[in-house]
């Protein structure tokens, strides 16, 4: 046979061969008792929960776009809400309110004169935890003699225990300078301004306070920490060790408590050292 | 929706494929309705076309026997579901398909070949058959058709399932470019490539049984 008279077989031609491989029709009788069988038993079958929640799945895949922009639309607004109410309210000048109030109840306390009414101002821990926390006052706006005032409004507790204090060097100290800031009190917002970094701010109580150190922490997360200072300490403990012992003066000092390091404080008083074991 | 205007929207139908998807559409319609009976027109319509798609897919009988019916009842659960949104014939083949290609994934290591018997009677098939054994003596036609169809099942499943279920479509069952981009969901562009990438590998597979 020539084999240019041969028709041509390409590969469509092979894939024919496939579509004639057929199942014979007895097959079929076979299939439609099976399929009726399987219909059957699907109709009785109970579907799995799965199945159910595929299918509202799949009815809920219609609306994805309009329930995918409601809850981002959703989420906007709860995340604004959240961050608003999380922000604090900024105020304009923190510093300038705290020593304005002060100012004010100060006066006030003055006009009924003898009863400087501590309830109704901040306590002295929260007004200095508000002072640290605020932006820096502008000198400009701190008038002259609102420092002092704070200060001593500040010293309101210090005042009434005077007397007791004048008693340690420390108490007199903090006198000194109390009295040198009053006296200077027109020059320093200038002062202030001229130095960078400090921040116009009424000064804590600490510093004139008599009371106990760690309980001036005023931070809920100090306040804890000093309670659990003060009962890790031994009983009676005090901290203000050099107003409650009396200063023993010594004439010598042995050459071994200096060398272990026991002195805890040094100062000068009336033209001599006195060192604090 | 009428299925034949969702079928003019995705696919360049012949006015036969409009006409058979309008009537399926009613028949879908009637399901719908609470008539379970006019599932079973559907079922005769479809089951010789659907069993050639999977087998060829699949080369078992068995297996192809049990995902036809799997589709069918699947499609009886959900044609609640079926808006018309495209051709019955290609809901249907979607569901089928699927089934087919999970079935193969889960038993990618395990093959056995169970293969109808070739039916020389149809046409396309007998010609192509004659023309290759022209030369061959009367006693070994048979054994050279068997032994053509173990090739051709051999190369249909050295592709990847992807190719096979194109090559499929397109040359078995007849399907269109767009057809079995909307069965497969992918795009035409995925379609044609996946078939000229199929019909390489099969030339260099079939290339003893190829004339030029």
């Amino acid at each position: 046979m020539n084999p240019h008279s041969r028709p041509k077989i390409a590969i469509e031609d092979l894939l024919r061969v496939k579509r004639a491989e057929r199942p014979p029709a007895e097959f079929w009788t076979r299939f439609e008792q099976e399929l009726r069988a399987k219909q059957l038993a699907a109709i009785v079958e109970r579907r799995p929960w799965w199945q159910g929640a595929a299918q509202l799945a799949g009815g809920l895949a219609r609306l994805r776009l309009p329930l995918g922009l409601t809850a981002a639309v959703a989420v906007a607004v709860f995340s604004v809400s959240e961050y608003r109410r999380s922000t604090p309210a900024a105020p304009e000048n923190v510093s300038a309110a705290v020593v304005a109030t002060m100012t004010g109840t100060e006066l006030a306390s003055d006009s009924s004169s003898a009863h400087p009414a501590p309830a109704t101002m901040a306590s002295a821990a929260e007004v200095t935890e508000a002072a640290v926390t605020a932006p820096p006052l502008p000198v400009s706006n701190v008038r002259p003699g609102e420092i002092s005032r704070v200060i001593s409004m500040l010293g309101v507790e210090a005042r009434q225990d005077e007397a007791r204090r004048d008693a340690t060097p420390s108490a007199r100290l903090i006198a000194a300078n109390l009295a040198l800031v009053q006296m200077n009190d027109s020059g320093l917002p200038a002062s202030l301004a001229a130095n960078r970094g400090f921040e116009t701010r009424g000064l804590p109580a600490a510093h004139v306070n008599d009371t106990e150190p760690l309980a001036e922490i005023s931070s809920p997360r100090y306040r804890s920490s000093a309670r659990y200072l003060t009962t890790a300490l031994p009983a009676g403990y005090v901290f203000e060790t050099a107003a409650a012992r009396p200063v023993a003066t010594v004439r010598h000092v042995n050459d071994r408590q200096l060398r272990d390091d026991n002195v805890s404080r040094v100062g000068v008083d009336n033209g001599g050292v006195f060192l604090k074991l | 929706m009428n299925a034949s205007k969702a079928l003019g929207k995705t696919l360049v139908a012949s006015p036969e494929r409009q006409q058979e998807a309008d009537a399926d559409w009613s028949v879908v319609q009637r399901v719908q309705a609470g008539d379970v009976a006019a599932f079973d027109q559907l079922i005769v319509k479809y089951r010789e076309r659907l069993y050639g798609v999977i087998y060829n897919m699949t080369s078992n009988r068995e297996d192809t026997a049990d995902l036809v019916q799997d589709a069918f009842i699947k499609a009886f659960q959900s044609i609640n579901r079926f808006a018309g949104q495209s051709a019955f014939f290609t809901w249907l083949y979607r569901i089928a398909v699927n089934s087919a290609l999970t079935h193969l994934r889960k038993s990618r290591l395990r093959t056995f070949f169970s293969l109808e018997q070739v039916n020389e009677d149809e046409r396309p098939a007998a010609e192509v058959i004659s023309a290759l054994t022209d030369d061959t003596a009367a006693a070994d036609h048979g054994a050279f058709v068997k032994e053509l169809q173990e090739k051709l099942n051999e190369a249909m499943m050295k592709l990847s399932i992807k190719h096979r279920t194109v090559i499929t479509l397109f040359e078995i069952d007849g399907l269109s470019h767009d057809e079995i981009a909307e069965i497969m969901s992918c795009s035409v562009g995925t379609v044609r490539s996946r078939l000229h990438y199929a019909k390489q590998l099969l030339q260099a597979e079939l290339q003893p049984y190829l004339r030029k």
